[in-house]
């Protein structure tokens, strides 16, 4: 089969693109509104939404990765998806810049006293992060990070085009030899991410699981939306035909490990600080084990841990389409639920001790715990990083018929890709 | 072979040289109402145990309760012995601590899922077993090599012995044999 006389995707999903361009460009004004009118909440919002949109591009790029090393045939259907997900990453990044350039408003480490340097640089623990935490810095880290992974999904995507237009072996080998490394080069700059991004709100905590955390994430939220996005385009041909029974199973046997991974990831975490309940440890769940936030800890845990695990434990319920695609929903906004609790309580530090850590309040902290700027957020960035996929994934072919191993529903050659 | 004790027949085999013989073989024999009856192959045939009907194992099943029992029993054991039989201040944490419980309970549930898996399958195989009938098949040394064998065993209620080699002999196979438990 050619790629030319591959059907392209109907023109619904155009038009949904417009409709998520349109939700998004409202959102960004009244954000961008709420920015200028400085409204405390504005940062927790943002935040929120933006790390929930970096969520599927990284997720995009590392499922690239992961499918170009391993290969096999779970990866055929979900690879466009990943391909146009993570060619997003270069435009979600440069959203970060209001915060880059609003660091003092919402990371205490960057609020500068009238001497130019850190609040906190007489402070034992923080001002000995100073090195590492600084405007200077924290820019080249960012930079660091746009180019590589957006350098990352560019190679892919260029290389699994020429795979399109040829057919060719040379490419295949190509993806796989910036897969490896990449693979390598994100666990490292994943790391880097999690703490400039989320644990820097609390400059006194540390934890270097971190990074892993995030990673888990980043997987999660890309393999849901893949499944829900592949039960959608089911309704017609060429996907009806190619996402068959063992490809859904397959991915449905990944989400649950990477559901099981996630959990693995924060328990360790847990139980490592709360048994152990060394004060400069413990901060991160005295803030999420006061008022609210205890609720929505159990919340999370049973959310995306025991509902998903016992659900997707049974063969049967991984292999019936209705109750995958329930399971990869109700994930998708779990992920929303966990950004929250990740970011929100080291925001608004609801505990008095670990809130006496930061004599020198940022904006965003003097903001209230949940406000409508944060729905806003997570809405705006869910409906632009969609539309902004859809744009890309629109323009090429759905499926990777020119790659060699592929075939539209041979199984058997899948097991041998 | 002793005369006090009686000799019944265990089934009639079917030897063939191919998978695709087998495999039709054991479509036939399904469609022909046959329900009891297993195949004996030197390489995994695609589709063979659909053919044969057979149903998946209940062995998630016992796993599951494995894990559970594991998971509760781990836990409880834990709880039972730091909070109730001998309570004691760990610097100060409560008796049920039970974060510290969690790595425990964790590998239990792994422990007894992973009994229960193997030594669930030996049961459910119905392994040990020194010895079984179907190795008084002549030839049968050929299945773990480059022939196939279909058996339809004795306790199928359709079994007839000539009805089900005259059926077997239609297929081409290499040679029918009725074999006997002794």
């Amino acid at each position: 089969m050619s790629t030319t006389d591959l059907p392209y995707l109907p023109s619904k999903l155009k038009d949904m693109q417009s409709l998520s361009l349109l939700i998004a460009g409202v959102g960004l004004a009244i954000l961008l509104l709420s920015w200028i009118f400085g409204a405390a909440n504005f940062y927790q919002g943002y935040l929120v939404g933006w790390l929930f949109a970096i969520g599927f591009a990284a997720g995009g790029l590392m499922i690239c990765c992961i499918h170009n090393l391993a290969h096999g045939g779970w990866g055929f259907l979900i690879r466009r998806i990943a391909e146009a997900s993570a060619m997003t990453i270069l435009p979600i990044m440069v959203l970060f810049l209001p915060i880059m350039f609003s660091l003092d408003d919402l990371y205490p480490w960057a609020i500068r006293g009238e001497d130019g340097l850190s609040v906190y640089h007489t402070d034992p623990v923080i001002g000995a992060k100073l090195h590492y935490l600084n405007h200077g810095f924290m820019w080249l880290r960012y930079l660091i990070i746009t180019v590589i992974w957006s350098g990352a999904a560019y190679l892919f995507h260029t290389y699994s085009k020429q795979q399109d237009l040829t057919g060719d072996m040379k490419w295949r080998r190509k993806m796989r030899f910036i897969a490896g490394p990449m693979a390598l080069i994100y666990v490292l700059t994943v790391t880097i991410a999690s703490v400039d991004w989320i644990m820097a709100l609390e400059p006194a905590w540390f934890s270097s699981i971190f990074g892993v955390m995030m990673a888990a994430g980043h997987m999660l939220t890309m393999l849901s939306f893949g499944i829900v996005f592949l039960t959608f385009l089911a309704q017609w041909e060429p996907v009806k035909r190619a996402f068959t029974l063992e490809r859904q199973h397959d991915l449905g046997k990944l989400l649950f490990a990477f559901v099981v991974f996630w959990t693995y990831i924060e328990l360790s975490q847990f139980i490592i600080y709360w048994h152990a309940n060394l004060p400069e440890e413990i901060t991160w769940y005295m803030n999420r084990q006061t008022g609210g936030f205890n609720m929505l800890s159990w919340i999370l845990f049973m959310s995306q841990f025991a509902i998903p695990f016992l659900v997707l434990l049974s063969r049967s319920t991984k292999r019936n389409r209705k109750t995958l695609l329930g399971v990869a929903s109700f994930l998708l906004f779990m992920r929303v639920v966990d950004i929250y609790w990740m970011v929100a309580p080291s925001i608004n530090l609801p505990h008095e001790k670990t809130a006496a850590l930061y004599p020198v309040k940022t904006t965003a902290m003097t903001g209230s715990a949940f406000h409508p700027l944060d729905v806003i957020g997570f809405v705006t960035f869910g409906a632009l990083w969609f539309g902004l996929f859809l744009k890309n994934f629109r323009s090429r072919p759905i499926l990777p018929v020119n790659d060699p191993y592929f075939s539209l529903n041979a199984e058997i050659k899948d097991s041998e890709a | 072979m002793s005369h006090e004790r009686t000799i019944s027949t265990y089934g009639v085999v079917a030897e063939f040289a191919s998978d695709k013989e087998v495999l039709d073989a054991a479509h036939k024999a399904r469609e022909a109402g046959y329900t009891i009856m297993e195949a004996y192959s030197p390489v995994p045939v695609h589709g063979l145990d659909e053919a044969l009907g057979r149903k998946r194992s209940r062995l998630p099943w016992l796993v599951f309760f494995g894990g559970l029992t594991g998971c509760v029993g781990g836990f409880f054991m834990q709880y039972w012995m730091s909070a109730m039989d001998y309570p004691w201040n760990v610097g100060g944490r409560p008796p049920n601590s039970w974060p510290a419980f969690i790595p425990v309970t964790f590998e239990l549930t792994i422990l007894l899922s992973a009994f229960t898996a193997v030594f669930g399958m030996f049961g459910l195989n119905g392994l040990p077993r020194p010895h079984h009938p179907i190795f008084n098949t002549p030839n049968f040394d050929r299945s773990t090599l480059d022939h196939y064998f279909l058996c339809i065993e004795a306790e199928d209620p359709q079994f007839h012995e000539e009805d089900v080699t005259r059926f077997l002999s239609e297929m081409g196979p290499e040679a029918v044999n009725t074999i006997t438990d002794a």
